[in-house]
């Protein structure tokens, strides 16, 4: 590593231009990394970065005048770096600027130089942020960017691997490798545009021929990636130049782009990637992050990359530890053995937060739990029995006993900011009374009723509520826990009363509608084994349709009529948190991402001696 | 103890105040011990809620509240209810796993130490192996490989606690087997097998009965560790380990709520050890220094 004298900096000032004020959003000043050179303050080596003076809010007094003062003393300081770095013969000269707007901001007294744009004013600072500690509940399956559905690499993949489309801190839909795309008129070719200056982490450029390997090899049903079944009405993916991938299309797929955007399923790597044999073998991507190592069952750890095309990581790196336990892995957060923690219990995460050593950011996320009732199996197949156990269930007794008040009531899998959020009513009170004499009309008093259960999921409070309101008014529940293959396995034969389970991770309603509801669905079973041709043909006629409008409509039809079949019925969704340590900066987390276009991890810093 | 210390002790009156203190401490925990044994017996006699029935609207009701005497818990279920059905799940997995631990090492130790030879080579071996392992680690293996249920949890405990009994059964009858009655039964015609059960057995009964109460403990404790695993009993059946586990959560929000089962556990099990230690003084007086006097 270069190291650049530079005299007259500090330790102090070297700390204070890396503290919260400068990297922090809340005083609106965002610090980027360029990692172009390194100086030297006393003894350690510290990384070259620029900051971004993007207009400033309110702060402490003591705050805003060193805010005020360094941002001019930091153009200084930039000078002084890059000058001392210009005039070196290893021509690594920082490529920094500070863009100065709104009117708080510092007139910058700028000493002129050549790698210095006096509009945009340069300015290389020293933030050495260092490498965050983040802990997880459940491990990476694989590193297969085609593969991995789960949740852990549905969170930590985009870190390395990059989508054509591209998803921003709301999960909505934006440019990506490719920075724009078009459809024509009849819906059958999609002609993307691929970004210019990517480059994978081996140093190769991104163009289409990787994008049509990685594609080939998604619609492959060998490699038996998650996605294969959406992109699968993809016919053939040509490559008119480098910069432009078409897409032929079988038929019109509504769902194709946001099937493109999945982080975790469709993610673009170098071929070389895989090993000769056809099987993964290193993950080289194009993300802001590059795989250093990884151990089963224990940690991942991931460095910044240093040549992507956007901004900069500001950390050094990253490392997933897997910590299972979820008190746990509070303490190793609220110890600061960790920065970071994914899914901590709401509660305690609340409650200890306030001590101050972690602040906890809500997880927003499209889920619901449900449970589903076996509509084939006597005496279940009585409409009115389903009624009644869908009546005596109280989502608010759910929300606030099950889940503690960390849970919303919901009849649908999407949240209530999402556009896929159905307008429909929502019962919240049971209505005992009513459910009791249904239960009596169907003759069904006494009726035993095994409500199955993934042992991996799921709370058992939410469970035993449930079941507690159906012995209320006359049913005979118990619970029984299952693992998630005897679950699924079970839901496919005709033996079960009920199944609780939830439904998430999704963007697309494809997932979450046709997935459950279609007649040939893999998981028809789990929504309760409905067999609608009424259905069939709305969830089709949505799957084509390219107007989102009317594609909402026709979901809402078909919840209606899951909803008269009293089949499958969601109960809440379940507030997902994530505590970030305090000494972390920058970082807001996305809709289930931590990595999105303009945000996330790649812009969060923490100090490197933590 | 050095038995002058002992006399000069009584001189000054410094013991009878010990002995008095020992002999609470010891009334105390047979107190303890008889309360959870009759909670088990009577549990659904002593209260008029259903352990397992949530009330949502009920949800952490303090102490005495609406006839809830030491409250709910976190989805409205009645605390005393379920800590008395959790005794009773407490014994029924305490003595079975005792009483198969006796029967099936009682025999394997006694057979070993009588016969000699191999089969005391093969069965001492096969104990000393099991022995090996922690014992939780152990249960948690063979009840992932059963799947986890209650009656898994006392057929995995049974398996890791055979092997303490082996060796105490082995070791007291090999100091029976030379005695003069034993001689005196096979003198008199007696066949082997009717010599041990009849006559050796009967004077080995006493160790065994203390290392039983032993195991009793023992297996309480591992087999609440067990269900708050989640590898033993599963939720909502009402058991400590799961009741600690199922608001473990709350510990820093609610700490009560996890402190009694844990409280009440933790009570039990050194109530348990207390009295067996006290048993195995009064079966073997040699030891006896203080005692239910």
């Amino acid at each position: 590593m270069r190291c650049v004298e530079i005299p007259g900096l500090d330790k102090t000032s070297v700390g204070l231009l890396n503290k919260p004020l400068f990297g922090s959003a809340s005083v609106g000043a965002r610090v980027t990394h360029d990692g172009a050179g390194l100086y030297k303050t006393g003894h350690e080596c510290v990384s070259l970065t620029t900051i971004r003076c993007v207009g400033i809010a309110q702060h402490r007094g003591f705050v805003m005048r060193a805010f005020h003062r360094s941002c001019a003393g930091l153009v200084l300081v930039t000078a002084l770096v890059a000058a001392s770095c210009g005039s070196d013969d290893d021509s690594g000269a920082p490529e920094a600027s500070v863009e100065q707007e709104g009117s708080a901001a510092t007139e910058p007294s700028v000493a002129s130089n050549d790698s210095v744009e006096t509009d945009a004013t340069t300015a290389p600072v020293a933030a050495a942020c260092g490498v965050l500690e983040a802990g997880i509940p459940e491990d990476f399956d694989v590193l297969d960017p085609h593969i991995g559905a789960g949740e852990t690499p549905a969170t930590w993949l985009p870190l390395v691997y990059e989508t054509l489309v591209g998803v921003d801190k709301a999960a909505d839909i934006t440019d990506g490798l490719a920075t724009d795309w078009s459809i024509s008129d009849d819906g059958l070719t999609y002609t993307f545009n691929l970004r210019q200056g990517v480059t994978f982490h081996n140093g190769e450029m991104l163009d289409s021929s990787h994008v049509k390997w990685n594609l080939d090899r998604i619609i492959d049903p060998e490699t038996a990636a998650s996605s294969q079944s959406t992109l699968a009405v993809i016919d053939s993916v040509e490559t008119p130049d480098p910069a432009t991938v078409v897409l032929n299309l079988s038929e019109p797929s509504s769902p194709l782009i946001s099937a493109l955007a999945q982080q975790q399923r469709v993610g673009i790597m170098h071929p070389d990637s895989v090993g000769a044999d056809g099987a993964f073998a290193e993950g080289i991507g194009t993300g802001p992050f590059t795989f250093v190592a990884y151990s089963s069952g224990d940690r991942l750890q991931l460095d910044a990359y240093q040549d992507y095309w956007g901004d900069n990581a500001l950390l050094e790196g990253v490392e997933v530890r897997i910590i299972p336990d979820a008190t746990a892995r509070l303490n190793a957060l609220s110890t600061g053995d960790i920065d970071f923690a994914w899914a901590v219990p709401a509660e305690d995460a609340a409650s200890l937060a306030e001590d101050g050593s972690f602040q906890i950011q809500e997880n927003i996320q499209n889920r619901g739990n449900f449970f589903s009732i076996n509509i084939d199996k006597p005496p279940f197949d009585n409409p009115k029995l389903r009624e009644a156990m869908q009546l005596a269930v109280s989502r608010s007794d759910i929300a606030a006993a099950g889940w503690n008040g960390f849970a919303v009531e919901t009849m649908q899998p999407y949240n209530e900011t999402s556009f896929w959020y159905l307008d429909k009513e929502l019962r919240t009170d049971a209505d005992l009374e009513t459910a009791r004499s249904l239960v009596q009309e169907a003759g069904a008093e006494g009726t035993p009723v095994t409500i199955v259960q993934w042992d991996q999921l799921g709370s058992d409070a939410e469970a035993q509520i449930v079941a507690s309101a159906w012995n209320d008014i006359g049913l005979d529940a118990t619970i029984e826990k299952a693992s998630g293959a005897d679950l699924i396995s079970q839901s496919e034969g005709e033996d079960w009363d009920v199944i609780y389970l939830w439904i998430g991770l999704i963007t697309d309603p494809v997932r979450a509608y046709n997935f459950l509801y279609q007649s040939d669905a893999t998981r028809n079973g789990i929504s309760g084994g409905i067999q609608s041709d009424e259905m069939d043909q709305l969830l089709t006629e949505a799957s084509q349709s390219s107007d989102p409008d009317e594609r909402k409509a026709l979901y809402s039809d078909v919840m209606q009529i899951n909803l008269d079949l009293f089949a499958q019925f969601y109960t809440v969704r379940p507030f997902g948190y994530v505590g970030v340590g305090n000494d972390v900066t920058g970082f807001e987390q996305g809709v289930y991402y931590v990595q999105y276009q303009g945000g996330g991890m790649s812009y969060a810093c923490v100090p490197a001696d933590d | 103890m050095d038995l002058n210390v002992l006399r000069r002790r009584r001189a000054t009156g410094a013991a009878p105040k010990r002995r008095l203190l020992v002999n609470v401490i010891n009334w105390l925990a047979l107190g303890i011990v008889l309360v959870t044994l009759v909670s088990a017996v009577f549990a659904p006699l002593l209260t008029d809620f259903d352990p397992n029935q949530a009330s949502p609207v009920d949800r952490f009701l303090a102490w005495g509240e609406d006839g809830h005497l030491l409250g709910t818990d976190h989805i409205g279920r009645d605390l005393l209810t379920r800590l008395l059905f959790g005794a009773r799940l407490v014994w029924i997995v305490g003595l079975s796993v005792s009483l198969l631990a006796i029967i099936v090492g009682g025999a394997l130790g006694a057979m070993a130490g009588y016969i000699g030879g191999r089969t005391d080579d093969v069965v001492s071996r096969a104990a000393d192996a099991v022995l090996a392992f922690p014992p939780l680690l152990l249960a948690l293996v063979l009840s992932a490989v059963m799947g986890p249920s209650t009656r898994t949890g006392i057929i995995a405990l049974a398996i890791v606690y055979t092997p303490l009994v082996v060796r105490v059964s082995r070791a007291a009858v090999i100091g029976e087997r030379h005695l003069s009655y034993v001689d005196a039964s096979r003198g008199l015609g007696n066949s082997e097998a009717r010599t041990l059960i009849r006559h050796v057995f009967p004077n080995v009964g006493g160790a065994l009965f203390v290392v039983g109460s032993v195991v009793v403990s023992r297996a309480i404790i591992v087999e609440a560790s067990l269900s708050f695993l989640g590898a033993g009993t599963q939720p909502p059946t009402s058991n400590w380990g799961v009741m600690i586990a199922e608001v473990r959560e709350l510990i820093f929000s609610k700490p009560g709520q996890v402190l009694l089962p844990a409280f009440v556990l933790s009570a039990t099990v050194l109530s348990l050890n207390l009295v067996s230690d006290f048993l195995s003084d009064r079966i073997d007086p040699r030891h006896s220094q203080d005692g239910l006097a």
